[in-house]
C-alpha cells in the first residue's frame, strides 16, 4: 500500500464542507498505527475506522497550505505543519503507517484525510517524532 | 509553572502555540527542542542526556 489520500476526504475538500483545515480553530490530528492492525480501504471516511490509538493523538500546529511550515512556502496545494512528537511511546512492535485525520471530538464525524505508510519505528518507551518530509509533497499534496 | 512557546506538535499542545505547563515538563520540552522557552533551573551533562536519552526520530520521504 502506497499514501493516499481518502477519496472521500477529497469528495468533502472539493465540495468546501470541511472549512479551511489550516485554520488552527480546526483540530488536524495524526495517529500512530501498525499496519498489522489497520488495513488502507478507500471505503473509510471516519477516524472510528481507525484502531484504537496507541499513544495520544498528536495536535497538528503552524499548518500551512503551501508547503514549508511554519512560515509558508512555495508549493501552493501542499499542506504542511510542524513536527510531530508522540510522547512516550509504549514499547512494542513496529509502527509503520499514519492517518491524519480532522478532528470533530468524534470519531464517527472525523474525517480521514491521509494515510502514510513506507517508514518503521520500534518504540522504546521514549518519544518518537515524524519529520515531515521537507519537500514536496510536504505532508500531502491535493 | 513555566510558559513555552511549542515548536512541535507534542499531543494536544499545536506547534505555535504558548502554553503554560509545570517547570519539570516544560524544562524537558525545552531540552528536547519541541518547545522555546527559559529553563526553571541550570541542568547538569549528566542530566541532559538522561533527558535527550530515549528519543527517536523518523523521516519521511527525501
Amino acid at each position: 500500500m502506497a499514501s493516499a489520500h481518502y477519496n472521500l476526504f477529497l469528495q468533502e475538500a472539493w465540495k468546501g464542507t470541511l472549512g479551511d483545515l489550516t485554520s488552527a480553530g480546526v483540530a488536524v490530528k495524526v495517529r500512530l498505527m501498525r499496519t498489522s492492525a489497520y488495513t488502507f480501504s478507500q471505503a473509510h471516511q471516519f477516524a472510528s475506522s481507525l484502531p484504537a490509538a496507541l499513544v495520544t493523538d498528536v495536535t497538528l500546529g503552524s499548518k500551512v497550505a503551501n508547503g514549508n511550515s511554519p512560515g509558508g512556502g512555495s508549493d501552493p496545494g501542499c499542506f504542511d505543519a510542524a513536527d510531530a512528537t508522540f510522547v512516550a511511546v509504549p514499547s512494542g512492535a513496529a509502527i509503520d503507517c499514519l492517518a491524519i485525520f480532522r478532528d470533530t471530538g468524534t470519531p464517527a464525524t472525523s474525517n480521514l484525510m491521509s494515510y502514510i505508510d513506507g517508514f518503521t519505528v520500534t518504540p522504546n518507551g521514549g518519544d518518537i517524532t515524524i519529520q515531515w518530509q521537507a519537500s514536496a509533497p510536504w505532508i500531502a499534496k491535493l | 509553572m513555566s510558559t513555552v512557546t511549542m515548536i512541535n506538535s507534542v499531543g494536544e499542545n499545536a506547534a505555535g502555540s504558548e502554553i503554560e505547563l509545570p517547570d519539570e515538563i516544560a524544562d524537558l520540552f525545552i531540552l528536547r527542542g519541541y518547545a522555546d522557552g527559559t529553563l526553571s533551573r541550570d541542568y547538569d551533562p549528566n542530566e541532559r542526556a538522561e533527558i535527550l536519552g530515549e528519543q527517536q526520530v523518523v523521516g519521511l520521504g527525501g
